[in-house]
């Protein structure tokens, strides 16, 4: 998000739902309810300082109960949504729908879930009742004499019922799905699926339980009219044009310093304590030293580097085209989203450097007996030869020796 | 021997044209073709980015 920001793009943040808890068993222990719901708090306030415009409510988010839920609602800055559930008497917790701003766009949101099993609201919403999501989205939308934009439909639903949306509500232009393990389809979804236009609706549904997120351009140019993908050679001149992509949020991407430091605050107790306003902003860190530093006492190793592969990361983006995407870069530079963050200004840190394999250690040119580099963990090659991302087999025994520089003379 | 000027004219100023002209305007695939549309009517995309399904993600023990 900085890196989008940097370029000046302010986005529209939205999740599909379920991102609250882990609903994996009945959780009856109370130690670890309590963490859970120390924990909800702490990414409720992680979402509100992303800017996040509106989530969907998923099942896994009703596991301290829909009371509860309810609750923490109030601290949540932007709507949490779902057209399809209401109380005892007859009121409704959540909104159906909201008609947000964005980059100079009026934005219908909808949202509704799938109607859970009867053992599932026993449980954990006992005085809820659920109608059809598809009837209530259509509901929404159906209702809205405001004038806008774009109409995107957060739904918590069947694939099924997706498929029925597209095809028969011509007012959505957008849909994120969840990944609905119970019924037609697993959470890892192929890559063919993940981001598509179906029936002229943009249909994104990036899998992975969070660990990707789906970036949809949109270039609207004729209000209700079909979307066409921006490498269909058929899309007739004016029409709208979505450009789609699935970023990884693999752990090859740095962490953010000021939102790290609030995760690594809330570890250490595991009590959500509000950290207040801080500074978000970007700001490179200054525990990096860069292959040039190592040059200076390791020449040998250096000169060996240079003529690795690593030493020719960022050549290849560059000979493809693809220098500026932030979803590549951070395999192909040194410390992304740490020691820089505007893909166009990689300065010093292109290429995979020396600490991009070993790590940090800062206060090792000034003292370097008393701070010396520990071993190589081989664990880090992993993070970015990620053969589910690079659809390139991988063996660390085969590559070690390509890139392992040559021992260092003892004194 | 080709006369100076004509050798300017016919190679060497094509070649410089060729190497000078903006990326953005090529139109050898079928993306950058694209990129010619949407920049001569001066749009900006609507920017849409969206997380579904991450069970409030937990850090592995250890």
């Amino acid at each position: 998000m900085n890196s989008l920001k940097s370029e000046g793009i302010q986005p529209f943040i939205v999740d599909g739902g379920d991102w609250l808890f882990h609903l994996n068993k009945l959780h009856s222990n109370p130690l670890v309810k309590k963490q859970m719901d120390e924990k909800a708090q702490l990414l409720i306030d992680a979402y509100n300082r992303f800017g996040t415009a509106a989530a969907c409510l998923g099942e896994h988010d009703m596991a301290l109960g829909l009371d509860r839920l309810i609750e923490l609602n109030e601290k949540m800055k932007f709507p949490l949504l779902c057209a399809n559930l209401s109380r005892e008497d007859g009121t409704k917790p959540f909104s159906g729908s909201t008609l947000l701003e964005s980059q100079g766009r009026k934005v219908l949101m909808v949202g509704a879930i799938q109607i859970p099993n009867d053992r599932f609201i026993g449980k954990y919403c006992p005085k809820a009742s659920f109608t059809d999501p598809v009837e209530a989205i259509k509901s929404e939308i159906a209702r809205q004499t405001e004038k806008y934009d774009l109409c995107i439909v957060l739904g918590h639903i069947d694939r099924t019922d997706v498929d029925r949306l597209a095809a028969e509500v011509p007012e959505i232009d957008v849909i994120v799905e969840p990944n609905s393990i119970s019924r037609t389809e697993t959470t890892w979804v192929n890559d063919d699926i993940k981001a598509t236009v179906n029936e002229g609706c943009v249909m994104l549904k990036p899998s992975g339980q969070g660990s990707e997120m789906a970036r949809a351009d949109l270039w609207l140019r004729a209000d209700r009219q079909p979307w066409f993908d921006i490498w269909n050679e058929e899309a007739p001149p004016g029409s709208n044009i979505a450009d789609l992509s699935i970023a990884a949020l693999a752990p090859h991407i740095g962490r953010h310093p000021g939102m790290e430091k609030i995760v690594q605050d809330f570890v250490r107790s595991t009590r959500f304590k509000d950290p207040g306003d801080i500074d978000l902003s970007f700001k490179p860190v200054t525990n990096f030293l860069g292959a040039t530093t190592c040059s200076g006492c390791h020449p040998q190793q250096a000169d060996f580097w240079k003529n690795t592969g690593h030493a020719d990361a960022y050549q290849t983006l560059v000979d493809t085209g693809d220098q500026f995407r932030y979803d590549c870069m951070p395999c192909h530079v040194t410390g992304y989203g740490e020691t820089f963050v505007d893909a166009h200004e990689p300065g010093r840190w292109k290429d995979v450097q020396c600490e991009s394999c070993h790590g940090n250690n800062p206060r090792h040119p000034i003292q370097p007996k008393a701070f010396p580099w520990p071993k190589l963990d081989v664990n880090n090659c992993w993070a970015c030869h990620n053969p589910n991302e690079t659809r390139v087999a991988f063996d660390p025994a085969e590559a070690l020796p390509k890139v392992s520089c040559p021992p260092m003379k003892r004194n | 021997m080709m006369p100076k000027l004509s050798f300017l004219f016919m190679i060497v100023l094509p070649l410089w044209w060729l190497q000078a002209m903006p990326v953005e305007t090529r139109t050898d695939d079928p993306a950058s073709s694209r990129v010619v549309e949407a920049d001569a009517t001066e749009e900006k995309p609507f920017v849409l980015l969206a997380t579904v399904h991450n069970y409030g993600y937990v850090e592995p023990c250890g």
